[in-house]
């Protein structure tokens, strides 16, 4: 089943085996089918060695795939060279050529697509100053910083107008000041472009705050994507609600079917939530995990209405909210929940204080494990 | 009180580590050179030898200039002549050693790195064996009705009882001479491509560089250090070579070594034999120099 010619980066039933003389063979590609558009901010999110660098790479053909194909605006480019493809790609290390000058850098692509050297003159200080590096241009790249050298690294790979390009965790070694100040950067120098950013990380923060779509990978497998809206609230599997942003996990009881459907948590007080599990087949009686973020979980002092009851065990206060953790008879972990504070003062919740526990039906999403 | 003293003075430790090293260069390098830059300035004995008490240039005008019956000078290029082919049959092998070497030392520093030292290895195998019994290999392989003749024979690309007469020519001394400082050549190279960031070539195909182009835009210029270092190795010995030509150029193939050993026993002049070594080494003193400027500011 063909979808209808879409632009964009086509990835089907991609997968790439490693042989390796310890480990064997390693499937760092696993069976991965997905759809990057025209002009979008994609992110493949996913923790070490769950195969973003190498799907990364077979998008940029330094990887021939083991079994897949790779479609370019509707064109196979699976067995085309890298130089052949208008792909180009900001590499993790940077790969800067150490015996050139900024300029010289930026200037390669253009050389090898043998652009008129006034034009290649005039691109290059454009690229420059659209990552405000003019005057830098006769340096050389060894005495830069390495924010710096990042953004030589970006106008490099942006100056020959490529139709993607591949970011392999850009921001990893810089510090969290000069990172943020590059989010927002990376951003806007994609919407200006409208160039189709495919951009790889493992921090979830950065891949929720900069994203059109997310995609969350695990051992080389794609688990779940979507917008980061989606992927936040929605999480279909316990990894990615895990994985992404802080998440109370709670065992319940399906005990009436339907839409929505009810659900008894923990085993007392019977405190009951309705939720929507139409995507998975469960029955009456059957166990489920359901998911809150801690945002949404509410703390009452004990007493009356129906909820958990538990005991907080410690509070932290964190200047916009105040965070609880609480101890729930029956449950392995402690329960979290994230409060704002008013007029910048914590709610009256002592540590050892005895709460009940809840949260809307819309706050629960229903897991498959 | 005395043996205190390293530990108690830096500069006299200093001195204690770095003495023996000096002592040796001193006994060994400086007072031998020396010795002979003495002698290239000395009158020449009847009967080999100098006359110690008797200075004199004459070993260096005679370098350049006949002198005439009549005690005139006549600018002579003989000798000029030596060191120029010299120079090009030393240029020649190392530019052939550089586009063997190059190749074959891309080759290993992509080879699995299990293979590498084994490769490295097996580079050094020719120097297990005489300079000499090398060179004399060559003769077999070259003269008349050699290997090489019977090969091109049976191939038929010489008739039967012709030769394709290389040996005793330039160009049996090239082949020689590359063939011997080969692993001069292909170990610094080797030795800087094993330290490329191969990441940087991936980068150059990344932004549309062919094989060819990256080679040439990154790979060489990253790797001229050891380019140079090889060139230098291979350029330097092969000027002040000896066997080979002795024994692969026959008569008209005298090189610098040559025209300096006929000096110090057939001629017995060991004041010219002397200078003309120390003009060759005024010269290759100079290239030195002359490289070191030129490459001493490029990248690790
Ligand atoms: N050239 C290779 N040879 C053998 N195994 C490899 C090779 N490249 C990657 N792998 C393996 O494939 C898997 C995926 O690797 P990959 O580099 O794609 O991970 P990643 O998601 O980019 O991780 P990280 O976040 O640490 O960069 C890993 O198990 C890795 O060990
Ligand atoms: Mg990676």
């Amino acid at each position: 089943m063909d979808s209808p010619p879409q632009p964009g980066i086509h990835i089907r039933d991609m997968v790439k085996v490693f042989t390796d003389d310890q480990q064997g063979e390693v499937r760092a590609l696993d069976n991965v089918s997905l759809h990057i558009r025209s002009n979008e901010f994609f992110t493949l999110l996913g923790p070490s060695g769950c195969g973003k660098t190498t799907l990364l790479r077979v998008i940029a053909g330094f990887e021939q795939p083991s079994q897949g194909r790779v479609l370019l605006d509707d064109l196979d480019v699976t067995d085309q060279a890298p130089y052949r493809r208008p792909v180009n790609t900001v590499f993790q290390s940077y790969a800067l050529f150490p015996h050139m000058t900024v300029a010289e850098n930026v200037r390669f692509g253009l050389e090898m697509q043998k652009v008129d050297p006034a034009a290649a003159e005039r691109r290059v200080a454009e690229m420059l100053e659209l990552v405000h590096l003019t005057g830098m241009e006769r340096r050389k790249t060894g005495q830069l910083s390495g924010g710096q050298q990042q953004r030589v690294a970006l106008a490099r790979a942006l100056a020959p107008a490529p139709k993607v390009l591949l970011l392999d965790e850009p921001l990893s070694a810089l510090d969290f000041k000069l990172r943020k100040g590059m989010q927002i950067e990376l951003k806007r120098l994609q919407q200006e472009t409208g160039i189709t950013f495919v951009f790889v990380t493992h921090d979830q923060e950065e891949a929720l705050t900069m994203s059109d779509r997310v995609a969350v990978m695990k051992s080389g497998k794609v688990l779940q994507i979507g917008t980061p809206e989606e992927i936040y609230r929605h999480p279909v599997e316990r990894f990615v609600a895990d994985f992404i942003g802080e998440t109370n996990f709670l065992p319940a009881t399906l005990s009436t079917e339907g839409h929505p459907a009810v659900f008894t948590v923990g085993n007392a007080g019977g405190f009951t939530v309705r939720a929507e599990a139409s995507q998975l087949d469960q029955r009456q009686g059957s166990q489920v995990t359901l998911a809150v973020r801690p945002e949404r979980t509410f703390l009452d002092p004990a007493g009356h209405g129906e909820g958990l009851s538990g005991r907080v065990e410690t509070v932290v206060y964190f200047g916009t909210d105040t965070l609880y953790h609480v101890r729930v008879d029956g449950l392995e972990a402690p329960l979290t929940a994230r409060i704002q504070n008013r007029d910048n003062h914590a709610p009256d919740i002592d540590e050892g204080a005895e709460v009940r526990i809840t949260f809307p039906d819309d706050a629960v999403q229903v897991l498959k494990d | 009180m005395l043996l205190d003293l390293p530990r108690r003075s830096p500069a006299v430790a200093r001195l204690l580590l770095i003495g023996p090293g000096i002592a040796v260069i001193g006994l060994f390098m400086l007072i031998p050179l020396g010795l002979m830059a003495y002698v290239s300035f000395l009158d020449r004995g009847a009967y080999g030898g100098v006359v110690w008490d008797q200075h004199t240039v004459e070993a260096y005008t005679s370098f350049l200039f006949e002198r005439n019956l009549d005690d005139s000078l006549t600018f002579n290029t003989d000798y000029l002549q030596i060191y120029l082919r010299s120079f090009l049959l030393s240029l020649s092998t190392t530019l052939i050693a550089l586009l063997v070497g190059f190749p074959v030392a891309l080759y290993m520093s992509l080879a699995p790195a299990k293979w590498r030292n084994l490769l490295v290895f097996l580079v050094t195998v020719p120097f297990w064996t005489n300079l000499l019994v090398r060179n004399y290999a060559w003769i077999l392989l070259l003269r008349t009705n050699g290997l090489i003749d019977q090969w091109a024979a049976g191939l038929g690309l010489i008739g039967p009882g012709e030769s394709v007469s290389i040996l005793y020519t330039p160009w049996a001394i090239t082949i020689g001479l590359t063939y011997s400082f080969m692993p001069f050549m292909v170990l610094p190279i080797y030795a800087s491509l094993e330290k490329l960031d191969f990441r940087l070539v991936e980068a150059a195909y990344d932004l549309g560089a062919t094989r060819l182009k990256a080679l040439a835009r990154v790979i060489v210029p990253l790797s001229l250090p050891g380019i140079a270092a090889g060139s230098i190795l291979v350029f330097i010995p092969s000027l002040g070579s000896y066997v080979t030509p002795e024994l692969l150029g026959g008569s008209k193939g005298l090189m610098i070594g040559n025209l300096i050993q006929l000096q110090f026993a057939a001629s017995r002049n060991w004041p010219f034999g002397a200078a003309l070594a120390f003009t060759l080494l005024a010269m290759v003193l100079i290239a030195m120099v002359l490289y070191l400027t030129r490459f001493r500011k490029l990248p690790e």
